[in-house]
């Protein structure tokens, strides 16, 4: 592993225990779901809650549950195998499948449009759409969008150049401005935000906490930042996004850093400590995703801010797809591109959800306040919560994971090894492990090796909510509440 | 080859693709479609380092054999699209072509005959390394879960039984092999299905046997 991916502490034990967990059945589980709606209908949603997230801790009910799934799947197919080639074709099988699909670039990738167009009726209406978006509204978007410009910078200019205005009022005044200009690009995208919840408010004197929101696109600022002013923590970017970020934003204070230096980190948690303290400054958001996720998923929360004694107020951002959606995939299209589809589309339609502020309990560990935060806003916003870490589109995931696969593996051999030397007729012996979950302590993990016991956390819809343990914590903290 | 370097395939290409291949027009499409996003460094092909970027298979405990069995249908270390599509064919469908490359992913000498030896050091891979000895005589290991020699003997013991393999021979060939996995479903457990958009168009049921 290299130096700077321990610095970034991937993840820390528990959390990653779950991943692992969650990887191990998620292929399969995938599989079975997708090319089955018989199954999806029998054995998903109305199941699935009572399987426990937690398959070595289950209790008999939900593992029984479980027998009942797995003998729906293919593995019970295999139950004469010799438990080492079951196990490789298990891996095989796994290994292809991830060749056509896996559950990690699927929270990158952007859906793909229905082509409605090609029909007799609808092909003049879509085309005279297109001359209207791009022959009309384009120009007007653009020329709102110059003005914008226009008139921020010349008040930057002149704020810049006075020397008698009071700082005080110099700050009020470019913290506004940058508003305004937030402002200007969202009418440049006909956006139709609508905020949902009320925008906790700190009391006088007090920290202003920390917002925290899922990540799509570098305009999540843009639309967070045209009603209220947010000092962000991000990437440094190349480019004339560089300017805006050094100097047109200067009056907000932020913690720009380089993703690939880890030595920026101690700094920056310092210096988020440091702000997050103060009263007087501009609120922090941070995004805690660390890089785009296309708007149907959330991925894990670095811990960082979660570490810091301070509430976190969650914020929970949904692009509508209906005319474009708002995932800005910056491997596909640079920001600018990304802009021009915005202004060329008919609207950005966008919810926006301020949730109740959530605290650190006593004795919880940074990493599952994270998760708590990410489950909590994935519900909010209606997206599938997992417990990817999004630096490994850029890293190899480290060797812990596969040592602790291979740990998973291991249990279920000498379970398996064991109990065929225990019972001779093999037959019984797979039948026993699949219904009688108390049977013995190896079962649950080998079960979930094979992939097929336990049930993803799906966080759209309310499945999450009954199986997660944060879930029930989330209701504590009010976070139900419409 | 010429379909995989250039950009976007035509329907000939597809129908050809398709024919060759099992697949229907779409899953064909939407393979090609996947082979691109995989196809980091855009020359037309799949190598080891493109395929490894997929954490969940990099995390795989055989991810290294089982990335060279998926290059072995290509050449030169590398699959251009039709390798992709003929190898993904093989799961597609209950078929011994794979179960054929279950063999393939034991047989680490690639000698065609699957040895103790072989079983062994598959096992080994997917269990882990076994305990560390220090210069104390004490034994340690980062993984939580550590495997004996005496238990990884007891488990290729118990392999080489299923499959027939007796101490003198030199191990089981593929037909055996074949043979004795095709009598135990693993080619059933072994489908790969692919589907195309939501996937509720799939026909669930399709049981072709053989191939």
């Amino acid at each position: 592993m290299r130096p700077s991916s321990s610095a970034l502490a991937l993840a820390e034990t528990s959390a990653e225990q779950e991943l692992l967990e969650h990887l191990a059945m998620q292929t399969p589980r995938l599989t079975a779901m997708r090319m089955s709606p018989r199954l999806k209908a029998a054995g998903g949603p109305v199941r699935v809650p009572s399987l426990s997230s937690f398959p070595v801790a289950a209790g008999s009910g939900g593992a029984a549950e479980a027998g009942s799934l797995e003998a729906a799947a293919p593995s019970a197919q295999a139950h004469h195998a010799d438990p080492a080639i079951t196990l490789a074709a298990t891996l095989l099988k796994q290994g292809v499948g991830n060749l056509v699909d896996d559950s990690f670039n699927r929270c990158f990738e952007e859906r793909e449009p229905e082509p409605w167009n090609w029909n007799i009726y609808l092909f003049p209406a879509w085309v005279l759409g297109l001359v209207i978006r791009f022959g009309v509204l384009f120009p007007l978007r653009a020329l709102a969008l110059v003005l914008g410009n226009l008139v921020f910078f010349a008040c930057y200019a002149v704020l810049e150049f006075t020397p008698f205005i009071p700082t005080r009022m110099r700050m009020a005044a470019h913290l506004w401005l940058i508003q305004m200009l937030c402002s200007a690009f969202v009418m440049s995208w006909s956006g139709v935000i609508r905020f949902h919840g009320a925008r906790p408010v700190a009391k006088p004197g007090k920290p202003p906490g920390i917002f925290v929101a899922n990540h799509s696109s570098m305009i999540d600022f843009v639309v967070l930042q045209q009603s209220h002013n947010y000092a962000v923590v991000g990437q440094k970017h190349g480019g004339w996004v560089a300017f805006f970020q050094d100097r047109v934003l200067a009056a907000l204070d932020c913690i720009w850093f380089d993703r690939s230096d880890s030595d920026n980190k101690a700094l920056v948690a310092q210096r988020l400590e440091e702000h997050a303290h103060d009263p007087a400054r501009v609120p922090i958001l941070v995004f805690p995703e660390g890089t785009c996720v296309n708007n149907q998923y959330t991925i894990m929360f670095r811990k960082t801010v979660f570490a810091l004694d301070v509430p976190i107020n969650p914020i929970a951002i949904k692009y509508n797809d209906i005319f474009v959606p708002g995932y800005w995939n910056s491997r596909r299209q640079g920001f600018g591109a990304h802009l021009f589809t915005l202004m060329t589309s008919w609207a950005l339609v966008c919810d926006v959800y301020y949730m109740d502020p959530m605290t650190r309990r006593a004795g919880e560990k940074d990493v599952d306040f994270a998760k708590r935060v990410q489950y909590a806003i994935a519900r909010r916003a209606g997206l599938k919560a997992v417990d990817w870490d999004g630096y490994m589109k850029y890293w190899s995931p480290s060797d812990r994971f596969i040592r602790n696969r291979r740990s998973q593996c291991a249990e279920y051999l000498l379970a398996e090894t064991r109990m065929r030397v225990a019972d001779s007729p093999p037959a019984d012996k797979h039948s026993r492990s699949l219904s009688a979950p108390d049977a013995s302590a190896g079962i649950a993990p080998a079960a979930s090796v094979l992939g097929t016991l336990r049930a993803s956390r799906d966080a759209a819809g309310d499945g999450v909510s009954k199986r997660h343990p944060a879930s029930a914590d989330a209701e504590d903290c009010g976070l139900s509440l419409e | 080859m010429g379909a995989a370097s250039s950009l976007a395939l035509t329907g000939a290409e597809v129908s050809e693709l398709a024919a060759e291949s099992g697949f229907r027009s779409e899953q064909v499409a939407s393979l090609y479609e996947r082979f691109r996003k995989l196809d980091r460094e855009k020359h037309g092909v799949l190598t080891k380092k493109e395929l490894m970027m997929v954490p969940e298979l990099a995390m795989n405990p055989l991810a290294d054999r089982l990335v060279d069995v998926v290059l072995a249908e290509g050449s030169d270390g590398a699959i251009n699209f039709r390798d992709f599509l003929r190898l993904l064919a093989c799961f597609h469908v209950r078929s011994d072509a794979s179960l054929a490359r279950l063999f393939q992913l034991f047989d680490e000498d690639g000698d065609g005959m699957l040895s103790r030896a072989d079983l062994r050091s598959t096992i080994r891979l997917m269990v882990g390394p076994g305990p560390e000895v220090g210069a104390d005589g004490s034994s340690s290991s980062k993984q939580k879960v550590v495997v004996t020699d005496n238990e990884v003997d007891a488990m290729v013991d118990s392999t080489a039984e299923a499959l027939g393999i007796t101490g003198g021979d030199d191990g089981a060939d593929l037909s055996a092999f074949l043979a004795y996995a095709r009598a135990c479903g693993l080619d059933k457990l072994m489908r790969v299905r692919v589907t195309v958009g939501t996937g509720d168009d799939e026909d669930e049921d399709e049981g072709t046997l053989g191939h």
